[in-house]
């Protein structure tokens, strides 16, 4: 059965209403803090000269005192992709602040994400379909081990090890200095070469609960009857593990891939601040530092959005993986 | 007859930390061709334990210990598993419990249905696909339901389905551990006569087990009893329903109550089956046994074979009560 329309309509039409309540709940979040922007910025670059904070007001749509008047004008500024001025970087706006760190953050965080549940997957099959074999125990306490060890550590000891003393790797940043000079292959080159660590540490920070979530998974599956049942027909190795056991075991980690992803665009803001790499989680984290409200909304509206459009992909594609669901 | 199935002494343990675990002690029976063969027993009497070792379905560390198996005159416990592998679902095939876990949740019918005919025979996917639709056919299920998911199908059907699937490849033997289980009595009754139905038709066997003593009475050939991993006790069915030997089968007989004649207050068993790690001196049914008499304590009885079948019990020992209700005769049984 899968798909049928009626769940598609209502899973796109409960993820519009979601992104539509996100998108209100970030217009009305900066204005329930109290205090004036404008006059805080004025403060700062101009001594609080009044004409200068008025100025703010205008161009930040603030001069009209009312509610729906200024809600209605950022509905409108919004579906024409203006999200207002970076005031740290001003006067760049807040759209292409947030463009030019996703690049970074997608390179490094997503491709992260994919690798870890991936290889944490493959080995947490192989331990639960031989559990208690050597592999299965090593496995097992590596996982425990790097599962209780922080993430920040392991991208110190990472750059400490193998940027400082072997210097294999770029101590951070996600590009060199002179990397406007660089041909096409070595700018390609020099930005794997920069990803690397962060990319595997990100990993080796994660992998632990992708194994033991799924090795607990497929141990629970293989206790089930229709795998001894797939034991009696003589069925191949190979289609037992994966085709009835794996693709049984999978259902609940899927559903955490889907929510990890949704993340993905919030940046991985540890991994950012070690490595000084220059994804979306810095440029949130720097926004918030420096009072920059334009971009501190756009990115939460970047992150709602991403978030909402991973549960609705998770919602549309669960169907096809469990077939179970639709019918509810 | 022809014997189809022959086991020999068979022992199953498995290694527990408080020491060895005799699941299963000594079994020997046989199984003729076309015959229905009723295992029953309590709860971890070993039933299932046996079917497992039969079709080699046992999970570490439960292993055969000792015994032989032989389906067809062949040796099944010298084979390796490729050799084995050859074996499943086209000799032997299996019909678990009817709860929900038989078929694979996220699996369609079709393809769960024909990877067992695939996997061992050269067959199209069409061909297979036609196949699979007559088996379906002979369960009384419509065809259609082939692109269903079990969860879409009721649990009677289900079990249907768990049944064609069983005949797929037209085995020698299917085991069928307790297919009724699960399933309320009127499909329950429903599946029994389909299964009775396609025995006949089609001449397998069967190793039916329950714990459902009257079922068993109404369906099956003979009937051997289990007790605490040992076979106490094989019978006809129609000996069986005149007058059971066996203290043991004698108590699960009077926990059921007659279909017919007068009401009667159920007796059942008292005290519970005993630890198979350290099992009791002597007979291991003995104290729970209303007859045990000393040497019950002392000795294990033996298994004497007659013409009703087999009985191990020292009151039907050389010098017990009942040694005159042996029935030897020249001819033997096994």
């Amino acid at each position: 059965m899968g798909l049928n329309a009626g769940y598609i309509l209502k899973r796109v039409g409960f993820a519009l209403v979601t992104l539509y309540v996100a998108i209100t709940v970030n217009f009305l979040l900066p204005r329930l803090m109290g205090g004036d922007i404008a006059d805080t910025i004025a403060s700062e670059m101009a001594l609080g000269s009044p004409e200068v904070a008025a100025a703010l007001r205008e161009q930040f749509g603030l001069d009209n005192t009312n509610l729906f008047y200024q809600y209605k004008q950022y509905l409108v500024q919004l579906f024409q992709g203006n999200m207002g001025v970076s005031y740290v970087n001003y006067p760049a706006p807040v759209t292409e602040v947030m463009l030019s760190a996703l690049p970074w953050t997608l390179g490094t965080v997503l491709i992260a994400t994919i690798l870890s549940y991936g290889i944490g997957w493959m080995i947490g099959i192989k331990g639960a379909w031989k559990s208690g074999s050597l592999f299965d125990n090593i496995s097992l306490f590596v996982s425990f081990f790097l599962n209780s060890v922080p993430y920040f550590w392991i991208g110190i000891i990472m750059i400490m090890i193998f940027s400082f003393h072997l210097d294999l790797f770029p101590l951070g940043k996600a590009i060199p200095h002179d990397f406007d000079s660089l041909s096409f292959m070595g700018k390609i080159t020099t930005i794997i070469h920069h990803a690397a660590l962060p990319v595997i540490s990100m990993i080796i920070a994660s992998l632990a609960g992708h194994i033991l979530v799924l090795r607990n998974n497929l141990i629970r599956v293989l206790s089930e009857d229709y795998m001894l049942l797939a034991k009696a027909k003589g069925l191949s190795n190979r289609r037992r593990k994966y085709t009835y056991g794996a693709r049984n075991a999978l259902l609940p980690s899927f559903t955490g891939l889907m929510i990890t992803l949704g993340h993905v665009i919030g940046g991985a803001l540890t991994m950012e601040i070690v490595f000084s790499y220059p994804g979306v989680g810095l440029v949130t984290f720097n926004a918030i530092l420096n009072h920059d409200f334009p971009l501190i909304q756009g990115a939460f509206l970047f992150i709602a959005i991403s978030v909402i459009i991973a549960n609705l992909i998770a919602d549309l594609m669960y169907p096809i993986i469990d077939p179970r669901v639709a019918l509810q | 007859m022809v014997n189809l199935l022959e086991i020999n002494n068979l022992c199953i343990d498995y290694d527990s930390p408080r020491g060895k675990v005799k699941a299963v002690h000594n079994v020997s029976f046989t199984i003729k061709k076309g015959e229905i063969f009723g295992l029953v027993g309590e709860s971890g009497c070993g039933k299932s334990t046996t079917a497992f070792g039969i079709s080699r379905l046992l999970r570490p560390p439960a292993q055969i210990s000792a015994g032989s198996i032989t389906l067809n005159g062949q040796e099944l416990t010298h084979l390796s598993e490729a050799e084995f592998d050859k074996l499943r679902w086209s000799h032997i095939s299996i019909v678990l419990q009817s709860a929900m876990n038989n078929l694979n949740p996220v699996i369609k019918i079709q393809e769960q249905l024909i990877d067992a005919i695939l996997a061992h025979k050269a067959m199209s996917a069409e061909e297979a696909i036609n196949h699979a639709k007559y088996l379906l056919r002979l369960v009384d299920i419509n065809e259609e339901r082939l692109a269903n998911f079990p969860h879409e199908l009721s649990g009677g059907m289900r079990q249907r389905v768990v049944i064609a699937m069983a005949l797929a490849l037209q085995p020698d033997l299917i085991i069928m551990d307790e297919p009724t289980t699960a399933l309320d009595v009127v499909v329950q009754n429903g599946i029994i006569h389909k299964i009775l139905e396609l025995q006949k038709d089609f001449g397998f066997s069967i190793l039916f087990i329950t714990h459902d003593l009257p079922l068993m009475l109404e369906i099956c050939d003979r009937i051997g009893v289990m007790y605490a991993g040992e076979l106490v006790e094989v019978t006809k069915r129609e000996d069986l329903m005149e007058q059971a030997r066996h203290p043991y089968t004698q108590g699960l007989l009077e926990s059921f109550p007659p279909l017919k004649g007068e009401k009667r207050r159920l007796k059942g068993i008292s005290g519970h089956p005993p630890d198979l790690v350290t099992p009791p001196d002597g007979c291991s049914f003995h104290p729970r046994c209303p007859y045990a008499m000393l040497q019950c304590k002392q000795k294990e009885p033996e298994k004497l074979h007659d013409n009703k079948g087999i009985i191990a019990c020292h009151l039907y020992q050389e010098g017990g009560h009942r040694f005159e209700q042996l029935q030897t005769t020249s001819e033997g049984t096994k």
